[in-house]
């Protein structure tokens, strides 16, 4: 999900004073101290007409044991060290469940700890409720090393940082811990979520790519050997050297200087004009439905070639053993908005690659003159197109050509 | 006992001790009662029951128990009312979720969700004891109420000390006797909690104190009831509890002391008329001859009224528009008059006796010229001369007399006869009303003063003054021959002519008057330091000349300049600090060095020529990306920016000597110069 701007009007769980909040009071406060805090609220409004009812007796003993339960619980900081082990990652709207290594590093042993995330980053956030998190340790010997399990919940797909953590103990006063923070970076990538657009249509034709493409370890399609080597799975049964096969007793393979393939080019737009959530949320269909095509095609091994046109111009390639799925949504977990997309510009980066591309899915939000020429001047070079345009509100001209309008309620569906 | 019955114990007995708490504050006994009689049993099978407690089959969701219970404790509540001692805001309410608390408790401990039910039920127990308690404390709900904290406290805190699992119970043992917290905490606890305790209470007693009183002495609007142009003798009293500060004046002597704002002639039985049509003069801003000066702060505007000792001749002050009217009060109807210099000399306050209008100083009413003849005799005694029986009859009040601003007769002639004849504690206004017609009937004129006696020291200069609306003041101002003091003889102007002169006779008994005072307006010192400071700080800015103001504003922007301009000068220090140690860190390579200057160059013309920086973590392609979309950048220079940074990436990574970046970026610095572009 791109960096959001503040805006008042986003739910309470991304405004960072309730994220800080809802963290500070979890790792300051335990379950009945929490209770006590509320009672001290409740007891200070019952109290308020005057002094002349003892109301004010009870929030002031209250008040005067969490202060000393915040002496005790100062001096009483675990001496802890952590150690995050991060699972591989996740697609956004998913859970990820991970360990972390908890040590005591102190004299003494630790007792009731409680281990969370600091305040995490816009777009995931630590779920607590969650049936696998057991951020708790109840007694930690010291240099003993236990285990414990965090839930962070990812809501947007993006690479985030995970600065530090936050560890607490309550012991002896049950109500209140003083929260220790410990930096401990580690980077947490979620892909954007997506479905397999296994009913998707290209059309393309195979297309002269002179040189061959650099790294493509797959056997290529012209007829100029180049080599044998061992049989690999996925390669096809007609370029088994058989008579190699007789004289070694293991599959062997003919290997063809790769100057034919299928390039399909994917073409995502960037633009989003507003901050507003629902033109976030159409830029993430975009998104998803580059990573659910992108997908399809890696399966039919064909080479992407992906281009993300912003302010600079992403250019990754994939398929055919070049690169992998997960490289590709990496990319595309990182990928961020661009208020203005300059498609002049767009057009000169992309005229070097155009020629060597079977067709191009050009995905769009909307469909004006400026999108309207760059589909003319890559056309015009001989490459097919496949226009898709997402949108939740009527089109800026209409298309004078072939184009899929897909409105953002379809999104969870395939598209032909 | 097993895990589990040990949790429905700490539930279950601080609910015990809420609901007992409830019905000993609230005065019923009904629903605790019923509540414990309903869940006893429960709690007792509880702990009979040897396997694990099951999930309860009866279910309710937790809004519609709330619901219930509230519906249900409003109507309760409605038979059973709160105590007569009890307080809150909205006592209905309170004391609904009072009784809704014990309710809501009773139907979770049988119906709720188990993974919940004991948060929400301590949460319970300590809800119904904080709603209840909005009574003053009696010695059994003090006793069961310390009962409750030391028993919830030492629940909260048992898991410390008796953990819940046998695993955990013998690691404690073993490792107890190494941690001193464990032992230290509860006595700790107790020592510290309880001396956090007395300071919190003791604060907050203070603190309510001193609220109360800037709230009820202070901030609250009222109108301030002095120099109307009427004064009804029975009013003159309600200023008596006002203890807002009016003004500070320097302390010099008691003459000074006495401060007019107003001058009565008329009196009707027991209304007093000012005059109001009275003509008014401009004071001069200086004055060379005088005798006295004297400083004040006004703090209250009192209708354009400056209370001020008599003879006064020029003010001095930011306010240029201070009047005069013939009774001698001073007026500026400026509504802020900060600080001022008066200059005073008494002495010019002779006047001829054609000069006044003596008869509405001598009108008094036939009755009461009648009926104060035999007082006037006990009080003037063989007074012969005007002077004499002025100081007589003054002495006669000061001595027989007793103040007391609480008054039990009519403010009235008969009133006023009724306090003379049957020596009546009384306040100023009384016995000023009295002394004026006593003098009116031996022919002497005479008129009621008044304004405020100032006789509290200013906490915050021991030579001044602090004047408030309780030292509101009535006397009496008698027009006398004037007497050279020293030869006794009759002083006469240039033209022969008798001088008079209004000479003041103070009635009221002084020690009784700041007696009764001091017991009335009880001033709470922090609070009236605070309203002072606030007071004092409000005149100094307001005294400040315009001009000055502006100069202190002017100075302020300067400094706030100098700070910016401090601050870029600071941060290219660094800049340049940073990149000398770079180098200094690169002397092996005195080229890198080199390279890394050319490169900072470059970065500076960049942002002095397009107002570009780079930004961290961008790449030199991505500069010149965003380069190419700025449009002040041309074409053509972004062609040399690329060049140069080739060159430079050339040089410093490529360790291609021969690469000359510094003409390389003097043709760049030159382009960028260039009008051309």
């Amino acid at each position: 999900m791109p960096k959001r701007k503040y805006s008042f009007f986003m739910s309470a769980e991304d405004h960072t004073f309730v994220k800080r909040s809802v963290i500070y009071s979890r790792m300051w406060f335990t379950d009945i101290g929490r209770i006590l805090c509320g009672i001290i609220f409740i007891g200070g409004m019952v109290s308020s007409p005057g002094l002349h009812i003892d109301a004010y007796i009870l929030p002031s003993i209250l008040i005067a044991i969490f202060i000393t339960a915040f002496i005790f619980a100062y001096f009483n900081r675990p001496k802890i060290s952590v150690d995050r082990f991060m699972p591989l990652p996740c697609s956004a709207g998913d859970f990820i469940v991970y360990d972390v290594a908890v040590k005591n590093e102190g004299r003494y042993p630790v007792r009731n700890v409680k281990i969370s995330e600091g305040v995490l980053p816009y777009g995931i956030y630590d779920a607590p409720d969650h049936a696998s998190y057991e951020g708790f340790v109840d007694w930690l010997e010291p240099g003993e090393i236990a285990t414990i399990k965090l839930v962070i919940r990812c809501k947007y797909r993006d690479i985030y940082d995970l600065a530090y953590l936050l560890v607490g103990s309550s012991f002896p006063s049950e109500i209140l811990r003083f929260p220790v923070k410990i930096p401990k970076k580690d980077k947490l990538i979620v892909y954007p979520k997506f479905i397999t657009q296994t009913d998707f249509y290209v059309p393309f034709k195979r297309v002269y790519q002179p040189g061959g493409i650099a790294i493509s370890s797959n056997v290529g399609d012209s007829n100029e050997f180049l080599n044998t080597r061992d049989y690999r799975k996925g390669d096809r049964l007609k370029d088994i050297h058989w008579s190699s096969y007789a004289r070694t007793g293991k599959l062997i393979v003919k290997e063809y200087v790769d100057e034919y393939f299928i390039r399909i080019g994917i073409l995502l737009d960037t633009e989003q004009s507003s901050l507003w959530q629902k033109d976030a949320e159409i830029f993430e269909t975009r998104i998803s439905v580059a990573a659910g095509i992108a997908d399809a095609i890696a399966k039919k091994d064909y080479i992407i070639d992906l281009f993300a046109a912003g302010d600079i111009l992403h250019h990754f390639q994939m398929g055919r053993a070049l690169a992998h799925l997960e490289n590709l949504l990496e990319l595309l977990a990182g990928i961020e908005e661009t208020k203005n997309v300059n498609f002049e510009l767009l057009q000169d980066h992309l005229s070097p690659y155009i020629k060597q591309l079977s067709s191009m899915i050009i995905l769009l939000g909307d469909w004006d003159k400026r999108r309207q020429e760059l589909c003319d001047s890559i056309e015009s070079r001989g490459t097919k197109i496949r226009v898709l345009i997402f949108r939740d509100k009527p089109l800026t001209i209409q298309p004078d050509r072939e184009a899929t309008v897909i409105y953002t309620k379809d999104k969870e569906g395939l598209i032909r | 006992m097993i895990i589990d019955k040990r949790i429905q114990a700490e539930i279950y007995i601080p609910l015990i001790l809420s609901w007992i708490i409830y019905a000993v504050t609230q005065k019923d006994v009904f629903l605790p009662g019923a509540a414990i009689l309903a869940t006893f049993p429960s709690f007792m099978l509880l702990l009979i029951r040897k396997e694990k407690n099951k999930e309860s089959k009866f279910k309710m969701s937790v809004r519609n128990i709330v619901n219930i219970s509230i519906l249900l404790s409003a109507i309760w509540r409605n038979f059973v009312p709160p105590p007569a001692n009890a307080v809150a805001f909205v006592p209905i309410l309170l004391s609904a979720i009072q009784s809704a608390s014990i309710l809501v408790a009773v139907l979770m401990w049988f119906s709720f969700d188990y993974k919940y039910r004991s948060y929400y039920l301590k949460f319970l127990a300590w809800l119904t004891v904080a709603s209840s308690i909005n009574v003053p404390f009696d010695p059994l709900i003090q006793l069961i109420f310390w009962l409750f904290c030391f028993v919830t406290i030492g629940i909260i805190m048992m898991p410390s000390y008796l953990p819940y699992s046998s695993q955990l119970k013998e690691k404690f043992k073993k490792t107890k006797h190494k941690n001193i917290l464990i032992y230290s905490y509860p006595i700790f606890l107790l020592i510290i909690s309880s001396i956090i305790f007395v300071l919190l209470i003791s604060g907050i007693r203070m603190g309510d104190q001193l609220v109360m009183s800037l709230i009820t002495d202070y901030a609250i609007s009222r109108h301030f009831s002095f120099f109307d142009s009427k004064l009804l003798l029975s009013g003159a009293g309600n200023s008596r509890s006002d203890i807002r500060p009016i003004m500070e004046i320097d302390k010099k002597d008691y003459q000074l002391s006495y401060l007019v704002g107003q001058v009565f002639d008329t009196y009707n039985n027991g209304l007093w008329e000012a005059q109001y049509d009275l003509s008014l003069t401009d004071i001069p801003g200086h004055r060379s001859s005088y005798i006295k000066t004297l400083n004040i702060s006004m703090f209250e505007h009192l209708k354009g009224v400056i209370p001020l000792p008599r003879g006064v001749v020029a003010i001095e002050g930011k306010s240029s528009n201070y009047q005069i009217d013939e009774n001698g009060i001073v007026i500026n109807n400026d509504k802020n008059i900060p600080k001022a210099t008066i200059f005073l000399d008494e002495d010019r306050a002779f006047k001829t006796v054609k000069e006044v209008d003596i008869k509405k100083y001598l009108n008094i009413s036939p009755f009461m010229k009648e009926h104060l003849k035999k007082a006037i005799i006990d009080a003037a005694g063989d007074g012969n001369t005007p002077q004499i029986i002025a100081i007589n009859i003054q002495k006669y009040f000061t001595n027989y007399f007793e103040y007391n601003l609480y008054v039990d007769f009519n403010a009235d002639d008969r009133g006023i006869l009724y306090m003379i004849y049957k020596n009546k504690p009384a306040y100023c206004s009384y016995f000023a009303t009295a002394m004026v017609l006593m003098l009116r009937a031996q022919g002497i004129p005479a008129r009621m003063a008044t304004g405020f006696f100032a006789s509290e020291e200013s906490s915050w200069n021991k030579d001044r003054y602090i004047v408030r609306g309780r030292d509101a003041h009535a006397w009496v101002e008698a027009l006398l021959p004037s007497i050279n003091i020293k030869t006794g003889e009759k002083i006469h102007n240039k033209n022969g002519e008798q001088l008079y002169k209004w000479v003041r006779f103070d009635p009221t008994p002084s020690s009784s008057r700041l007696e009764a005072l001091e017991k009335d307006s009880d001033i709470n010192k922090f609070a009236d330091w605070m309203w002072c400071v606030q007071k004092r700080i409000r005149a100094a800015i307001l005294d400040i000349e315009t001009k000055t103001l502006v100069y202190l504003l002017l100075v302020i922007i300067a400094l706030l300049v100098f700070e910016e301009v401090l601050k870029k000068g600071i941060k290219a220090l660094m800049k340049k600090r940073n990149t000398r140690k770079e180098m200094d860190s690169n002397k092996e390579d005195k080229g890198k060095a080199l390279y890394l200057m050319f490169y900072r160059t470059f970065e500076d013309l960049l942002k002095a020529k397009y107002d570009i920086m780079r930004r961290k973590s961008e790449t030199d392609a991505e500069l010149i990306s965003r380069l190419e979309s700025q449009e002040n950048v041309p074409k053509n220079i972004i062609a040399l920016i690329e060049s140069f940074i080739a060159r430079y990436h050339a040089a410093r990574f490529g360790f291609n000597e021969e690469i000359d970046l510094s003409s390389n970026l003097k043709i760049v610095e030159d382009s960028c110069s260039s009008k051309e572009y």
